[in-house]
């Protein structure tokens, strides 16, 4: 109706007919600027900064599935982002990989197989973990101890089996423990920072980074994402997570603590509420295998080499993401009272543990985390 | 003349304002059964494999090359896995999703079931 309407114009236009052109001109635009509002109304953009909220997933790295909430202009921006974050991550995860090796980079693997025999040319990044370890295990009294891959090699071991075939699952024999126990001795890692290389000088002894390298590359790649400008970031590896300021709405980022009881209807134990800051738990459910119905964990306490039960899970929260996992690993192998009146000593640390019976305790300051 | 163009005008104005309030309509009850209902997607090693709306019930069974599957099952407007070749069964112990942010994985098949179009989950992770 309308094309037809102009097109009757033609050449011979009145003055009157213009006019009524005008008019309807006016009357489409009119239409089209309420049209444009209704749409806009109707999609949940952030009018102040133009940023729209997406997630991304992905596993792969680490062994786990890796979270990012972050906010971008658009899709393409937010996925050249992930794409970056993914990238630096998995480079991480090659380098601490005990299992695997990677063509181009020696990594914890090479240093192992390289244990008493010679020291290896590694990069910084490998250096800093180690280094950091060796802190983390006088910070803790021991409690987290990268040396001790001889014994958690053969719980790994038995696990998998147990895993694979349940009805043949066993337990390593307290011998076996004892004698890979002989090969932990934090001391003879030898790091020396001028030839960047790291030598085990025992050729027994072998590292196992998984107590804190997760968490450390987590607080590396949360470090960098905000150098690429994600000033804004939740990053999740396997609930390991960093938050980088808070919600695009200046609230803090709501996270939940996993009830450790998977039949239970609550998901979870506790929410909290974090802003820069990061939280790592470590609980028996989820990594464990069973032998004659008892649950043995993952997490292998260093003074008995067995699995540690003295709680469901514990969640810590502090600024350092590195730090925030070794010292969950740490705390998750001492008594529950003998952890508590540890962290209560430690500096803007707090935790917080689920009893196997559903019971949680707290340290003093960890209700500033709570919502409400 | 005059009459004639205005009439038209009238009746031209009164079109167009039927038609953006019938699309309006239109955008609006789509947007709303869109978010409110959810749709489960599955991404397998990475690649999504299929969306499934969480307002019909149905089991979809999940196989892969190697022989591995997970069986999907959408029922009261949740998604959950119900069965699966993995030897640890984590998927399967997770409970049934329905929010955006919630998400299953089965780590030994590479398999990710996460919500999207629907109301955003209270919680913006879970650490565990």
């Amino acid at each position: 109706m309308h094309a037809l309407l102009l097109s009757q114009s033609g050449v011979s236009f009145t003055v009157n007919r213009k006019k009524e052109v005008v008019k309807y001109i006016k009357i489409c635009t009119g239409l089209v600027v309420l049209g444009v509002c209704m749409t806009a109304c109707g999609q949940k953009k952030n009018q102040e900064t133009e940023l729209t909220r997406y997630t991304a997933s992905f596993l792969n790295v680490f062994d786990t599935k890796t979270d990012m909430i972050g906010y971008a202009k658009n899709e393409e921006e937010f996925s050249a982002q992930a794409e970056l974050v993914k990238k630096e991550l998995t480079r991480y995860h090659e380098l601490y990989d005990i299992y695997n090796s990677y063509e181009g980079a020696a990594n914890i693997r090479t240093i192992n197989e390289q244990a008493g025999i010679m020291p290896v040319k590694v990069d910084a990044e490998i250096l800093d973990l180690l280094e950091m370890g060796k802190e983390m295990y006088a910070y803790t009294g021991g409690q987290v101890n990268i040396a001790m891959g001889s014994v958690l090699g053969i719980w790994h071991e038995y696990r998998e089996q147990g895993i694979d075939d349940p009805k043949n699952a066993a337990l390593p024999s307290m011998e076996a423990l004892e004698e890979a126990a002989s090969h932990t001795d934090i001391e003879k890692v030898i790091i020396d920072r001028e030839h960047s290389t790291v030598y085990l000088e025992d050729p027994e002894m072998s590292l196992d980074v998984g107590g804190i390298g997760k968490g450390y590359a987590v607080q590396k790649v949360a470090e960098y994402a905000k150098e690429l400008g994600m000033d804004r970031l939740l990053l999740s590896v396997g609930g390991n997570i960093s938050a980088n300021a808070q919600r695009i709405d200046d609230t803090n980022w709501v996270l939940g603590i996993q009830n450790p009881d998977m039949d239970s209807d609550e998901p979870y134990a506790e929410r909290v509420k974090l802003a820069d800051a990061c939280v790592v738990t470590s609980g028996d459910y989820q990594r464990y295998y069973e032998v004659d119905g008892v649950r043995y964990c993952h997490i292998i306490d260093p003074d008995t080499l067995m699995p540690a039960s003295y709680c469901a899970s514990v969640s810590i929260i502090t600024a350092d993401s590195g730090k925030a996992d070794a010292l969950s690993t740490a705390v998750y192998n001492m008594p529950v009272e003998e952890g508590r009146v540890y962290v209560e000593k430690l500096q803007d640390v707090e935790a917080m543990w689920v009893l196997s019976d559903g019971s949680k305790i707290y340290t003093d300051g960890f209700s500033g985390y709570l919502e409400g | 003349m005059e009459k004639v163009m205005k009439k038209r005008t009238l009746v031209f104005a009164l079109l167009l304002l039927l038609l953006s309030a019938v699309s309006y309509a239109a955008v609006t009850i789509y947007q709303n059964q869109t978010t409110e209902k959810g749709i489960a997607v599955v991404i397998a090693e990475g690649v999504e494999i299929g969306r499934y709306p969480l307002n019909r019930d149905r089991e979809e069974m999940l196989k892969y090359e190697n022989g591995g599957y997970n069986i999907l099952t959408i029922q009261h407007g949740e998604a959950q896995i119900t069965e699966a070749s993995c030897p640890d069964k984590i998927c399967v112990y997770h409970r049934p999703i329905s929010k955006n942010g919630q998400s299953i994985v089965c780590l030994p098949n590479e398999l990710i079931i996460e919500i999207q179009n629907a109301p955003q989950a209270e919680i913006d992770a879970v650490t565990n």
